[in-house]
């Protein structure tokens, strides 16, 4: 008797097992694994730098705990910030959940769910959801779903702030310290999710209320908007200049990544909104196979957004018809 | 929430194919580990990729890495499996290694290393079989193990050395 094998009963599996599974699996509906993360969980990550710092910003409407509600009754605008590749990567080379993991808690988290019918899916939403009355020809709705209620808190530390601007190359930016142990407070309500096919062409239309930060009170929110632009990779003059010329509370940046190839800003209906566009990249040959875009408005207190690989005139004229 | 919802909108998507070229293999020599059986095992294999593909939406990145995620979804059907069983099969198979370890003759008919092995894991505790099944079978390292499981890094170790120890003494 030879040594112990502990591998002796690995095998590969049998071929014909393999194939007959994966024809299995490929006559359900053709799938895709959401690999993203939780969209709490991306605000939690982001809104970690974030809830000291000022990307916050980037992500939902601001107010501060004394304000008055009128802001949450205006629109909002959406501001177009132009991210290099280089800005990407400096911020994904950050292990953000080891530096302010700890600082996020999450106090509800709920799963989207598949629905049926719009009726099943103003039940779960809690809203009436709009739906465009003008489909391009041959497209089709595929699927409704309904994210789920998020919240999640997120205490301030104003050290791992610092540790976080100095590993990103910005240490001339200031913290704020009054910020140091407080809490700022994220809700990202439920919103519905339609999505539409035009043969291999897609939209998805995503629709709900704001999400909203709840920051402590006496917060500068400019101060906090210049350290998100910074990290957005705008120049310190320019961010500076920016930050103190916006109303925080109901501004969203919203920031192009690099793939884009343009972007505007444009009116749906009357409300004004923005449009970014970029090249569909095939994965073998490398060559562009399309356009992508995704429109972003809002409206009587909710966000709206397509993103599709539809021509945009189509994605325009869909936008336009919703009720 | 729109700079981020750029992102969350987009959803970010892995390749459903490659996903499953690589981690078929593993799956699959985890429960051949855990359970024994090759059938078995490709009942249980089915069963955990057909699983993962239905709930694919519930799989969230910030929980954890996508193999710690399907192989939650493969313990569980291994759980499943055992209660679903139990008591006969445990027992049984105990049963049958303890007359052959008793019995000179019998471990003759044990041929080959891996009938040896695969009379040898049902004698380990659950737990260190399922710990030997991730770590030899689905060939994950003990920080893998440990996100799977809940149980310290330098648990896992200690487990897996005192049971492949246990398993050295009765080869």
């Amino acid at each position: 008797m030879g040594e112990l094998n502990l591998e002796a009963l690995r095998r590969e599996p049998d071929p014909e097992f393999a194939e007959r599974l994966r024809a299995r699996l490929r006559q359900q509906p053709a799938g895709r694994v959401r690999h993203g993360r939780h969209p709490l969980a991306k605000l939690a990550a982001g809104l970690a730098v974030t809830a000291a710092a000022g990307l916050a910003l980037t992500l939902p409407t601001v107010r501060a705990r004394a304000s008055s509600f009128l802001a949450l009754f205006r629109e909002v605008s959406f501001v177009a910030v132009p991210v290099s590749s280089t800005d990407v990567q400096r911020v994904n080379g950050l292990d953000l959940e080891h530096l302010i993991g700890d600082r996020v808690q999450v106090l509800e988290q709920n799963a989207a769910v598949a629905v049926t019918s719009p009726e099943q899916a103003n039940t779960v939403a809690g809203f009436t959801m709009l739906l465009p009355s003008v489909l391009p020809e041959g497209t089709v709705r595929t699927g409704i779903e309904v994210g789920g209620r998020n919240v999640a808190r997120i205490t301030a530390d104003t050290t791992r702030l610092k540790q976080v601007l100095d590993a990103l190359g910005l240490s001339d930016l200031d913290v704020p310290q009054e910020l140091d142990g407080e809490t700022a407070m994220i809700t990202v309500s439920p919103m519905v999710m339609t999505g539409f096919a035009q043969g291999d062409r897609k939209a998805m239309f995503v629709q709900g209320p704001m999400p909203e930060v709840l920051m402590p009170a006496g917060v500068d929110l400019a101060q906090l908007g210049e350290i998100g632009l910074r990290v957005l990779g705008m120049p310190a003059d320019e961010a500076r200049t920016f930050a103190k010329s916006v109303d925080w509370r109901t501004t969203f940046l919203v920031p192009v990544p690099p793939m884009a190839t343009r972007f505007r800003q444009t009116l749906v209906g009357s409300d004004r909104g923005i449009v970014v566009e970029g090249p569909i990249i095939d994965d073998v040959t490398k060559a562009e196979k399309g356009n992508w875009n995704l429109l972003l408005w809002s409206r009587g207190g909710r966000v709206y957004a397509i993103r599709s690989t539809m021509r945009l005139a189509d994605v325009m004229a869909m936008a336009n018809s919703l009720q | 929430m729109t700079g981020r919802a750029l992102q969350w909108i987009s959803r970010d998507e892995v390749d459903w194919d490659a996903v499953y070229a690589e981690q078929l293999p593993r799956v699959y020599n985890f429960f051949r580990y855990r359970c024994g059986n090759p059938a078995d095992a490709e009942d249980l294999t089915s069963i955990t990729f057909e699983k993962a593909w239905r709930g694919r939406d519930r799989y969230r990145r910030d929980k954890g890495a996508f193999s710690t995620w399907l192989f939650t979804i493969a313990r569980n059907a291994a759980v499943d499996h055992y209660r679903a069983r139990m008591p006969s099969v445990p027992l049984a198979e105990a049963a049958l290694v303890a007359a052959a370890a008793a019995n000179p003759e019998d471990q003759t008919s044990l041929r080959s290393d891996a009938d040896r092995l695969a009379a040898l894991l049902p004698t380990l505790s659950d737990r260190d079989r399922e710990l030997i099944a991730l770590k030899y079978g689905a060939e994950m390292s003990n920080r893998d193990i440990a996100h799977a499981t809940g149980l310290s890094e330098s648990n896992v170790g200690t487990i897996v050395h005192r049971a492949v120890q246990a398993l050295r003494e009765r080869w």
